[in-house]
This record gives structure tokens, sequence and C-alpha cells, in this order.
């Protein structure tokens, strides 16, 4: 029988998926009652609390194997993975820097790429994490991203991208209004402080997810 | 009272007067950065933001009137942002400069990136930048040789950008002590010199920094993008209101505004976190020497609301709608430089006269409030007239030999005992304790005032002989 979920701060699908046991998320999202919210959401990375997902029976898959002989069954899991491109404040790349991204206790030294991006594997429960890359330090909160039509999502894109936007409600409303005008300003969009679609696809794409 | 010896010069960086602040910002905001898991063609972008951690600020009256050239006083200023730059290691700095909002958008622009740059190659030693100021007459010119004389113990005489014979005697002796050629003549040499000398008295001997190090930018632009430029009259601290600025408005009024407007006539400078990295050719700030274009671009929406002049007057710490850059604001909003605005100024005007109760005309003085050394003459009707800070309550006005000490605060009004004492006093009577309470010296004051102006001598303070006394006392 099928589940209803109900999205919580910070979940994204690959952790909702190993919570009740699929070792890949994309059979949820790929199947067809969960059509609407891939539609809406686009990405299974990015939901926001309140979404419903549909967790589907679990498949039940039938091996024959003769017995009296050892045999190797090999669990295909969809990896997750973090990427994050580092820039200085005016948005130019940070190439060549020595940095440390941790989720949970794993810790990975890692060396930003000419488009100052660095990638590693991550656990689909890994939430908590840090990012240090010189004397820049934060932590950081897998999964917490929201998606950008909500305004939780807008201004923490902004946030990442340095323009300060102030409390995720938008409720610093000269805050959020700078950070939006600025980011229109900075990438050639009209500049009316509103943020549209035309902005929140310029925003996705800027910000990379 | 005889004039006839010059006054000597005064310790232009004594007193206790304060010309900016330095303060640190509140703790840095370490809320998490949000991100989500990716595929291989996603990505999260962390853009290092701009966090000020410590601002600087030094006011006008570090400054000539229009002029972006730093007075002697700034010495005191530039000790206080050496302690920030200690206390801070590694926070880059960034300077700002800002224009009041009276006159052309484009001029205060230059003015105030002049501004910035007197700052910039002040803290850096840059005696070029100082040169390059200097050949903009309209703004230094051979009066800064003048203060810069007089500041280093070379008396130019009267300080008036009139290169006088005086003055040249000044430069020989400044030539001759430093090993240059005796010519009286400030040219470029001597004023390399000049500006050497000068920058070592205000930063003292150890404050230098790099301008390829220390700065946001590192140098990275000739122009200076990043690391100084001027904001023009776009981010005033205080706007006037609209009645204010229409009785303003009026010539005779134009010295009150000025003194009004102190408060927007400042340089700022931030301290980031350090670490903090910035692409010059990204910046948004169009350099010192630009115009106001690249400004325009980063205004707020409702720029236009904010600029306006309303109904009542506003200030940034109060409103925090001042403010015409949002770029500007962002970094600048939360700053105590910005919220704590600069005491006000008022001018202070003396007029001078003899024992006879002649004016002295173009008499040399020395006026000295707070930490602000003034040295001029009288206009032709022996009138001094000088911005000094709002809070100021003592002084001292040198005139020959003489020394007198200042008590400033409001005077009480002639119709008061003590009003009608302090401006006798003032004028040469002898009244006593001067308490507000009558006495024999009192009344035979009042007799000598109503003899010599022909009023009816009875020693009363009457109403007639208290407006002889308003007009002759000037208020």
């Amino acid at each position: 029988m099928a589940t209803n979920h109900i999205v919580k701060q910070g979940e994204h699908l690959a952790r909702i998926a190993a919570q009740y046991g699929f070792r890949d998320y994309t059979t949820i999202w790929g199947h067809p009652a969960n059509a609407a919210l891939k539609q809406k959401r686009k990405s299974p990375h990015v939901l926001h609390p309140g979404d419903t997902v549909i967790i589907p029976e679990k498949a039940v898959k039938t091996e024959t194997r003769p017995t009296g002989a050892q045999h190797v069954f090999r669990v295909k899991t969809k990896k997750l993975a973090l990427h994050i491109k580092l820039q200085d404040a005016t948005g130019k790349p940070i190439t060549s820097e020595a940095c440390d991204v941790a989720a949970e206790s794993d810790q990975r030294k890692l060396t930003t790429n000419s488009d100052g991006l660095v990638k590693r594997r991550i656990p689909a429960d890994a939430e908590s994490g840090q990012l240090q890359a010189g004397v820049f330090q934060a932590p950081i909160r897998i999964g917490h991203l929201d998606p950008v039509d909500e305004i939780s999502g807008q201004v923490g894109r902004l946030n990442n991208l340095g323009y300060r936007g102030g409390p995720l409600d938008g409720s610093d409303k000269d805050r959020f209004l700078s950070a939006v005008e600025e980011f229109q300003c900075d990438n050639g969009l009209k500049v009316d402080g509103i943020c549209g679609p035309q902005t929140q696809a310029k925003l996705k794409e800027v910000h990379g997810s | 009272m005889a004039v006839d010896q010059p006054p000597s010069p005064p310790d232009p960086t004594a007193g206790a007067g304060t010309g900016g602040i330095a303060a640190a910002h509140a703790e840095e905001d370490t809320s998490p950065v949000l991100l989500s898991p990716t595929d291989a063609s996603d990505h999260n972008t962390v853009r290092m933001a701009l966090f000020p951690v410590a601002c600087w600020r030094m006011d006008d009256l570090r400054f000539a009137f229009d002029s972006s050239f730093p007075n002697a006083g700034a010495a005191k200023e530039m000790r206080e942002l050496k302690s920030l730059v200690e206390a801070y290691p590694g926070a880059p700095i960034s300077i700002f400069g800002h224009a009041d909002p009276v006159g052309a958008d484009d001029y205060n622009k230059k003015l105030s990136g002049r501004r910035a740059m007197a700052v910039f190659g002040l803290l850096t030693r840059d005696v070029a930048m100082w040169e390059t100021l200097y050949q903009d007459t309209s703004d230094w010119g051979p009066k800064t040789v003048e203060e810069m004389l007089l500041a280093l113990g070379q008396d130019p005489g009267r300080i008036d950008g009139e290169l006088d014979d005086e003055a040249r005697k000044a430069v020989k002796e400044f030539q001759q002590k430093n090993g240059l050629a005796v010519d009286g003549i400030a040219g470029p040499l001597t004023r390399k010199k000049l500006f050497q000398e000068y920058i070592d008295l205000l930063c003292g001997p150890d404050f230098r920094l790099d301008k390829n190090k220390d700065f946001l930018a590192q140098g990275a632009d000739s122009g200076g993008k990043g690391d100084y430029q001027g904001c023009g009259e776009f981010n005033p601290v205080l706007l006037l209101s609209q009645s204010e600025m229409q009785e303003f408005e009026k010539p005779e009024n134009h010295l009150r505004r000025n003194a009004e407007n102190g408060p927007d006539r400042r340089v700022v400078i931030f301290l980031f976190r350090p670490g903090s990295r910035v692409d010059a050719q990204r910046w948004p700030c169009p350099r010192a020497k630009e115009g106001i274009a690249g400004c325009k671009k980063r205004f707020w929406s409702d720029a236009g609301r904010r600029r306006a002049v309303g109904g009542e007057r506003r200030e940034f710490g109060k409103t925090q709608d001042t403010f015409a850059c949002r770029f500007y604001h962002r970094i600048a909003g939360d700053s105590p430089c910005e919220r704590q605005r600069a005491p006000g100024m008022d001018w202070l005007s003396i007029t001078l006269l003899d024992v006879e109760h002649k004016p002295l005309p173009h008499t040399p003085y020395q006026l000295t409030v707070g930490d602000r050394g003034f040295r001029t003459y009288t206009d032709g009707k022996g009138r001094l007239s000088q911005l000094v800070p709002r809070d100021s309550s003592q002084g001292t006005l040198r005139l020959g030999g003489q020394q007198f000490d200042l008590t400033i605060k409001p005077l009480p009004p002639v119709e008061e005992l003590l009003g009608v004492q302090i401006r006798l006093k003032n004028l040469g009577y002898d009244c006593g304790a001067a308490d507000g309470n009558l006495n024999p010296e009192t009344t035979e004051a009042l007799r000598q005032f109503q003899d010599l102006h022909g009023l009816t001598v009875d020693g009363e303070s009457n109403s007639d002989t208290q407006a002889k006394l308003k007009e002759v006392y000037g208020h």
C-alpha cells in the first residue's frame, strides 16, 4: 500500500527514500503518482516543507539462483553528491583553493578547479556540515535550500550569492528588496525589486540549483 | 588693544575635540549556508559575502570647507584608525567619501572622490597622488602649502593662498631645513618633501598601509576600484526638511546651511572580514574620478523617495532610508559609523573692538576651539566667523599678545540682568561678579554705557538701554 509522506524542512528525496528502504530515489521520483510533484518542483533535491511525496509499495524483485553455490548480488544505490562553486564577494570564481567540506563527521580535503568548483559524495542522510576555505568558514545545511518559487528559496539563494537578503521569510523588507535589486542589476534584468518568474529563473541559473 | 606681535601658531593636534568615530560592527552573521544535494549538472554557488567588521569615520571638521585637503587635526583620527587596523589584522579596507546634497551631483561625486583619494594617499603615503590633488587648484593649491608649513613649524603668516614675502620666507626655511635648493618657491620637489613631512605628522612615523595588500581590491585597479571611491551626495546621513531647505536657499543663510549639512560631509572606512576578496573589475562603484552613471545603476528602485526632501528632517540613524545607493546601504546600513552621526556644527561669530570700541578690521587672530585651530584675519568689519562643533564649550582667542578664554554657550536674553552683564563685560566694562545679581560695578557700567551712547544716564537696565546694548553687541 502506498504511503503519503509530508516533507519536513531539510528533507530531500534521497533522504526520504532511504528512510523507506529505497536505495534509488529515482524509483519514487519516476513513479506516476508523483508526476504532479515532479512537475512542480523540477528537482528531487529541492522540495518544500509541506509537499506530499507518495511512497509506492516496494516492488519485490525475484532472483533465481541454484543452491550449493556462492552468489554475489550487487545492489545498485543511487549516489548523491554535493557540488559547491566558490566565488569571491563580486562573483569571481575562487580557483585552486584548498578547502574542507564536511558532511556530518565525514570531512574531505578538496581543491577547487578552474571554475571554483568542488565535488564530493555525500550519504543520503547527511544534513549538517561545515565548509571552510582559507579564513572563510561557515556551517552548512544540506537539503535545506527551498524551491526558487518560494520566498525562502529566493532568500536562501540570494544569501548564498552574498546579497545578504535577511531572514528567510523575507520579513526584512529593505534587505530582501536590496538583494533582489542588486541581483537583477548584476544580471542585466529589469531592476524592479520584484522576484518574479524571470528573476527566479535567473536566480536558479546563477546559483546552479 | 594694540596688535603688533604676530600670534604664535597653535598646536593643531592638541585638544580633546572629536572629528570622527572608530567602532566595531556587531558580530558577523553566522547563519548556515543552505545547500541542495546535487546531480552531475547542478551545483550550489557560495560567495564569500562582504561583512564589515569595523568602521572609522572622519568628519568634515578635518577638511577645509569645499576642499579635500585634510587639516592637521586629522592626526587624531589617524591614530584611531591605526589602533583599529591593528585590532583587526588581515581585515582589508575600503574608503568611501561623501558630500552634502548642496550643489550638482557630478561636482559632489568628484569632491567626495577627492576626499577618499586624499585619505588613501595619506594612508599609503602616496605623495604622487597628493601632487595630483594639488594640481587641481580649485581644491588644494597654494593655501595647502601654507597650511602644511604652519603645521610643520614654519610660520607662513596669513593663510590665504597668496605666497607673499612671509610665506616665501617660510618656504625658504623649510627648504633649508630639508636640504632642498633654497629659492622660496614651493615647486614640485619642495611640495614632495612638504607632503612627506605633513603625512608623517598626520600618520605618525610607523603607520603606513600597503596599497597592494591592505585594501579590498589590493590595488588591482590603478583608479582604485574597490579600494577608495566617492559616493557624492547620494548617501547623506541627514536630509533637511523642505521648510529648512527653503529657508537655506536664501544667500544670507548659506553659511548656516553649510553648518547644518556638516554631518553629511564625511569619509568612512570599512574593515571587512579577514580574507574578503573582490574582483576590482566587477566592483560596482565607479572610480573616484569617474562620473555618477555607475552610482545611478545602484540606486534603489525607490531612490526618488529616499532622496526626496520631506516635511520633516530625516536622519539615517533613525529612519534608515536616506541612502540612494543600495549597494552602499548593504555594506553600511548597520554600521555605527553611519548610524551615529557627527555632532552638528555652528558658526561662532565674534566682532573684535579696540578699547575705544572701534572694530579691528583685517587683524590677525588665532582661535582654538576643542582641537580645531583657526588662524587668519578678521574681515573689513572686524568680524571673525568660524565653523565649530556644536557641542563646543570652551575655546581660546589670541589677539596680539593677549589671550581670551572663551566660554561657548547660548547667551541669556538682554532682558535678563545676566544677559546685560555678559554683554557689557564682553564689551570691556567691569560688571563685578557678573552673576545675574545687581552690584555697584554693573550700575556704574550701565551709566558709562548710557553716557557713551547718548542715553539717559541712570544706571538702570531699562528697555532703551537694553535695545542699544543688543544693537551694539550684535544680538
